[in-house]
């Protein structure tokens, strides 16, 4: 058996994506930070002393890259020969993307290996490397059954490298997980890579995923990050690593009436700070919240945003509290509070379609907010 | 606030100082000529009460400034809340503005201003005082000028608390303004505003739509490219793989080898099968040889017999033509007889037709001669009845001559009948007296004319009648007559009548001789004697003709005859036709068989003798057979060169597709390899996935703006609705106000306003409405006046009391109105301050109430 071995797992780098859901001015450092992305890697490999890094599947977005996406990746790659990488198709860029894989082949630097077949790859001595590239985007079967009666020397350490779900879990809703997740250990293998779920996640001890090293939306929360893998003949050790230059993050903000909304706004947000320049933050509130305290928890929502690489407050599922003192403070009689009164019994007016509802309740609170801007 | 006094210095025409005092509760006049100041007190009043001290002259165009030039100055005395204030204002240099209450001055400059501004409260801050002004000519609710503006701008400006109070005021204005404003940020009536954040988002949503389209399509292009280029890639992999070339090419040689195997077999069959082929054909010809032989022995000593039968039956037919010739020749001889028969026949016809024409010229050309005769002499006859009937008078003439001959014998008559009477009664013993030689006894005797009385013894009595005018119309019709006859010819009307009837009768016996000359003659005389001449005997007549009916038989007769001859002949020369031809066909029968009995004779002499024959016929049947048995042994043996030569034409073809197919796939993954590169090299995929996420975040964002489109037009509608509400509930009090007042000019009149302006728009009397704009500018000034004292009313109701200034404002009134406006203004002075300034004397005397005066103070200086 080799001694102990350490390597980089990376997966889902999805280079080529373009934020196209984001406001402009946001997108440019996204897709900058995309373009780093390599680089990161290449640095955390290098920090942890590991010589190799696996990339678990879908390091393109899509089986059509454009050249620059490609090319810039491959002078990336190759910026450090000491680091070997080896490259697992994955749904995003199957082997079905055969321009992908021709260019691949083609430009590949040299210390760029493509794991383009069920087959054993010694990838240092005594570590083979048994890779399950995914010859189409939706395999259709465990690409990792083959692993079980691969041969290898006697000895290495056996090293899976595969994209897809696990169970009942995926990245792609259209899969379901069909790798077993004993599969480590029913094909012997010291450590299991996967790649495809985009958080990092440790499915047994010798099973995990990698996540992605830079997220590009708010399905999961935090920053980007690979793994440094060591391999020793026990259990591996497993030490995640940040390399996600933006935090994201999306939480709910559940108010009820009465409570102070702004200071559970802010129960939410990183400390202020330049920090907060590469956070992206997306707030659903729900639950109730009386005019005033919703007129409270946009403004301080205003207050906040431009800290924030991206920030929003979601208040379509936050309904209205309608409360005398609110409507009192818009007026106690006369017109003003006709229409208030109006707009607030069309809000409760279960009568009236939700989305009717919606517009009374949103009407409601625009006239306070005209109102509240007047004092 | 009530108005108490008001000192004017250097103002405008006043450049001395005036002060107009007394001014009371209810309603106070002012009535003074043009040019008197009324104007001037009015303007003085407003800057005394809304322009600042500060502010320049120019600024206003109702400056204040003396008309020689100087610092206008004017001191406004109120009451306010049970106090009395001293407004002290001064323009130009050394402005000032004071304040003071009950004799002590409480403010100066901005301070006073502050003071002044919070007791007035200006217009465009809602304050009563600006509202309740009218001036001359400014009856209209519209805004004029700045200061006007400024002070009419609204209308309900004096109420606005009440009216914030009820209808939102303006924080509902504001917010009704601002939900505007973010609306029509986004929307017009027609959708979307044209360059707003909706319209954006909908044009990003559409161009974002068609470019996600379009790159959707060229991403599946891209997509199909790629997979035909795996499914090629793949198909030309199997065509070019080596061990299928090398079995394509294998399977090629094997076809190719046993075609030729079998090739060369057939074609030794095919030589094996001619070789038969020939020994048959030899073998066929010998037979046929002497086959032919034998019948030909046959046909000689059939032919030799025929011949002779032929002979006969042409000797036999000769023989009965000959007869049928002499019989058509006898035939012959007797139908020309015949016809010579019909020839006499029909000359002895003619002569007979000749006969009959002859005899009936001879009695034709007597006919003729005799009315030649008759024509001859009528001829003769017509020139004397041609100038009998054209001498005597003729019809108009006598019609003249009788007219005038009735016309005398009537002026006769009548002369006549006028004509004195004389008669002679005789004594007896008198002897006879004689009238013009007649006797003259007991009968009257009219005496027309001169006339002579014998009176023997006596002498002769003369009777001369007088003339008259009965003599003269005798005398014209006898001058008439006269020349009537003259004109005729004739002397008396008796002759010229016989000589008329003369003419009558000669134009009558020439028209009947006339017509008996041309019956006679038609075409003239000579043609007549033409005729009689061409009818002249040419020769001497037949004596011995038969008659035309006997020779007519004879005729018919030597016809029938004829005609018999001619059948006779005709059946005779086809008897001998037939007979002919017969004879002909015989011969020929005859040298026809003769030719070939000696064509076979030598045929038979050209072939071979028998026993060679024979010979020849053996040896050809033994090589027919040895012929057959090897073309069978061949035919058991041959491979099946169909199959053969298919499997070679298969193979070839294999050969031939696959090198196609592959040439095919390269040149189909070379142009898809350039669209891939293409395609591919531009991230088309990359930015699909991009523009995707873009349109939706588009989507979200125009629906975002729609909903708050939706949010807005919610919030607006239910703020005007509310607004509507109580705009309605407020005018209830300010028409209840005015209705008794407009009701003293109009009964039953009603006034409407408008919801936005709070203007009246509309006046209702009699059942018509009527628009503001369209009443005339008495009416308008009447309304405009009423209106104001209706909201004077309202204020005081609800203690704000502000004076009502009318500058000459009922100049349009007449003086029945004027009455009824007095009334107004009296049934509201109660609590109220009416200040009037008018130039119409005579007719405010009729007013009543306090009477103002200017008084002229001491020049300060």
């Amino acid at each position: 058996m080799a001694d102990a071995f350490t390597f980089l797992h990376s997966a889902d780098l999805h280079l080529g994506r373009r934020f196209g859901n984001l406001p402009e001015d946001l997108r440019g450092r996204l897709i900058e930070a995309r373009h780093q992305i390599i680089a990161r890697l290449a640095q955390a490999a290098r920090d942890h002393g590991a010589g190799h890094i696996l990339l678990a599947g879908d390091t393109f977005d899509t089986e059509t890259p454009a050249e620059t996406t490609l090319r810039q990746a491959l002078h990336q790659v190759a910026d450090d020969p000491a680091l070997t990488w080896w490259l697992l198709p994955g749904n995003h860029d199957s082997l079905g993307a055969e321009a992908l894989w021709d260019s691949l082949a083609r430009q590949a630097p040299d210390n760029l290996r493509l794991l383009t077949r069920e087959a054993p790859e010694a990838i240092a001595p005594g570590v083979t490397l048994l890779p399950a590239p995914l010859p189409r985007r939706h395999a259709g079967r465990d690409l990792t059954a083959w692993m079980a009666d691969a041969a290898t020397p006697e000895g290495d350490l056996r090293l899976g490298l595969a994209h897809g779900g696990i169970q009942s879990f995926s990245e792609d809703t259209r899969d379901e997980g069909i790798i077993p997740p004993d599969r480590a250990q029913s094909a012997g293998l010291a450590y299991l890579a996967l790649g495809d779920w985009h958080g990092q996640k440790q499915v047994g001890p010798r099973t995990a995923y990698s996540g992605t090293p830079e997220f590009e939306e708010f399905r999961h929360t935090g920053r980007g990050a690979c793994l440094v893998v060591t391999l020793t003949g026990d259990a591996p050790v497993l030490k995640p690593v940040e390399t996600g230059a933006f935090h994201w993050a999306e939480a709910p903000l559940d108010l009820v009436p009465g409570q102070d909304a702004p200071a559970a706004l802010d129960a939410l947000l990183p400390p202020p700070g330049a920090a907060r320049r590469d956070h992206l933050l997306r707030i659903a509130a729900r639950g109730r919240a009386t005019l005033e305290t919703q007129q409270a928890l946009r403004s301080a929502a205003r207050q906040a945003e431009p800290d924030f690489a991206h920030f929003r407050l979601d208040t379509a599922m936050l309904d209205t509290e309608i409360t005398e003192a609110d409507l009192d403070q818009l007026d106690h009689g006369g017109a003003l509070r006709a229409a208030a009164d109006r707009l607030a019994g069309q809000a409760s007016d279960t009568a009236l379609a939700e989305a009717e509802r919606r517009i009374a309740s949103g009407a409601l609170n625009r006239l306070y907010s005209y109102l509240a801007d007047e004092t | 606030m009530k108005i108490r006094a008001v000192t004017l210095n250097d103002v405008r025409q006043f450049s001395r100082p005036v002060r107009v005092s007394g001014i009371g509760d209810g309603v106070n006049v002012l009535s003074a000529p043009n040019e008197t100041g009324k104007s001037t007190l009015f303007d003085a009043i407003q800057y005394a009460l809304f322009v600042k001290h500060t502010s320049k002259p120019s600024a206003n165009k109702f400056t204040l400034t003396p008309n020689i030039g100087g610092n206008p100055e004017v001191t406004l005395e109120i009451e306010q809340d049970g106090a009395r204030l001293e407004i002290r204002k001064r323009w130009g240099r050394q402005a000032h503005a004071e304040v003071w209450r009950n004799g002590a001055l409480v403010a100066k400059a901005d301070e006073a201003e502050a003071m002044i501004a919070a007791l007035t409260t200006p217009p465009e801050k809602g304050g009563p005082t600006g509202l309740l002004w009218v001036r001359q000519g400014l009856t209209e609710f519209a805004e004029k000028d700045a200061l006007e503006k400024s002070s009419r701008a609204n209308l309900l400006s004096s109420v606005t608390d009440e009216i914030e109070t009820m209808t939102g005021g303006k924080r509902m204005d504001r917010a009704l303004a601002r939900a505007r404003e973010d609306r029509d940020r986004l929307v017009t009536t027609r959708g979307a505003k044209a360059g707003g954040p909706l319209d954006a988002a909908e044009k990003d949503v559409t161009a974002l739509s068609s470019e996600a389209e379009e790159l959707s399509a060229r991403a599946a292009r891209l997509r199909e490219a790629l997979e035909t280029r795996r499914v090629k890639r793949r198909s030309l992999g199997a065509l070019t793989e080596p061990d299928e070339v090398a079995l394509r090419s294998t399977r090629l040689q094997q076809a190719q080898a046993a075609f030729d195997a079998a090739d060369r077999h057939a074609a030794q069959l095919q030589m094996t099968e001619q070789r038969l082929q020939n020994a048959a054909l030899t073998h066929r010809t010998l037979d046929d040889q002497r086959t032919s032989r034998d019948r030909t022995q046959a046909q000689v000593a059939q032919l030799a017999r025929a011949l002779d039968d032929a002979t006969q039956r042409a000797e036999s037919a000769q023989a009965k033509a000959d007869e049928t010739e002499a019989a058509l020749t006898k035939a012959g001889d007797a139908e020309q007889a015949a016809r010579a028969a019909l020839q006499q026949a029909e000359a002895q016809v003619q002569v007979a037709q000749d006969t009959l024409i002859w005899q009936e010229n001879d009695k034709r050309r007597a006919a003729l001669q005799a009315d030649l005769a008759q024509a001859e002499a009528l001829a003769k006859t017509l020139p004397d009845l041609r100038k009998a009937a054209e001498t005597g008078p003729d019809a108009a003439q006598l019609d003249a001559i009788d007219k005038a001959a009735r016309e005398l014998a009537v002026a006769q008559d009548l002369a006549e009948a006028a004509a004195p009477r004389i008669a002679f009664d005789a004594e007896p013993g008198a002897p006879d007296l004689h009238l013009d030689g007649t006797p003259l006894g007991r009968e009257p005797r009219s005496v027309a004319r001169d006339s002579t009385l014998d009176l023997p013894g006596l002498g002769r009595l003369r009777i001369l009648p007088a003339s008259g005018d009965l003599d003269t119309r005798a005398a014209r019709a006898r001058d008439a007559l006269a020349s009537a006859l003259t004109r005729a010819g004739a002397t008396a009307a008796d002759g010229a009548r016989a000589a008329a009837r003369a003419r009558i009768e000669a134009g009558q016996s020439l028209r009947a001789a006339t017509e008996d000359l041309r019956r006679l003659a038609p075409e003239g005389i000579d043609a007549l004697r033409a005729e009689i001449a061409r009818l002249a005997p040419t020769g001497n007549t037949p004596t011995d003709a038969p008659s035309l009916p006997d020779a007519q038989t004879a005729r018919e007769t030597a016809r029938k005859a004829e005609a018999d001859a001619q059948i006779v002949t005709s059946g005779a020369r086809t008897v001998r036709d037939h007979a002919r031809e017969a004879a002909i066909g015989a011969r020929h029968d005859r040298d026809a068989l003769a030719r070939r009995l000696e064509e076979a004779r030598a045929h038979l002499a050209g072939l071979p003798d028998s026993a060679g024959m024979a010979e020849a016929l053996a040896a050809a049947q033994t090589e027919l057979t040895e012929a057959e048995s090897a073309r069978d042994a061949l035919r058991a043996a041959a491979p099946d060169l169909d199959a053969s030569r298919a499997a070679l034409t298969r193979a070839q073809s294999v050969m031939r597709g696959a090198e196609d197919e592959a040439n095919a796939l390269q040149r189909d993954l070379a142009a898809l390899d350039a669209t891939v590169a293409t395609l591919s090299g531009e991230g088309i995929e990359e930015t699909l996935a991009d523009t995707q996420l873009r349109l939706a975040r588009a989507e979200r964002r125009r629906d975002a703006l729609r909903h708050e489109v939706d949010v807005l037009n919610a919030l607006i509608e239910a703020l005007e609705a509310a607004q509507s509400s109580a705009r309605d509930r407020y005018f209830e009090p300010v028409l209840a106000e005015l209705r008794p007042m407009l009701r003293l000019l109009w009964p039953g009149a009603e006034l409407r306003f408008d919801g936005d302006s709070l203007l009246p728009v509309e006046l209702i009397r009699d059942g018509h409405t009527e628009a503001i704009g369209t009443l005339s500018g008495g009416t308008r000034e009447q309304i405009s006046l009423l209106v104001r004292l209706a909201f004077a009313r309202l204020l005081a109701r609800q203690g704000q009391h502000a004076p009502v200034i009318l500058d000459d404002a009922l100049v349009f009134t007449d003086d029945e109105r004027m009455e009824a406006m007095f009334d107004a203004l009296h049934a509201q002075s109660g609590d109220l301050q009416i200040l009037v300034l008018s130039c119409r004397n005579r007719a405010l005397r009729q007013l009543g109430g306090t009477k103002l005066a200017f008084e002229d103070l001491p020049n300060p200086g």
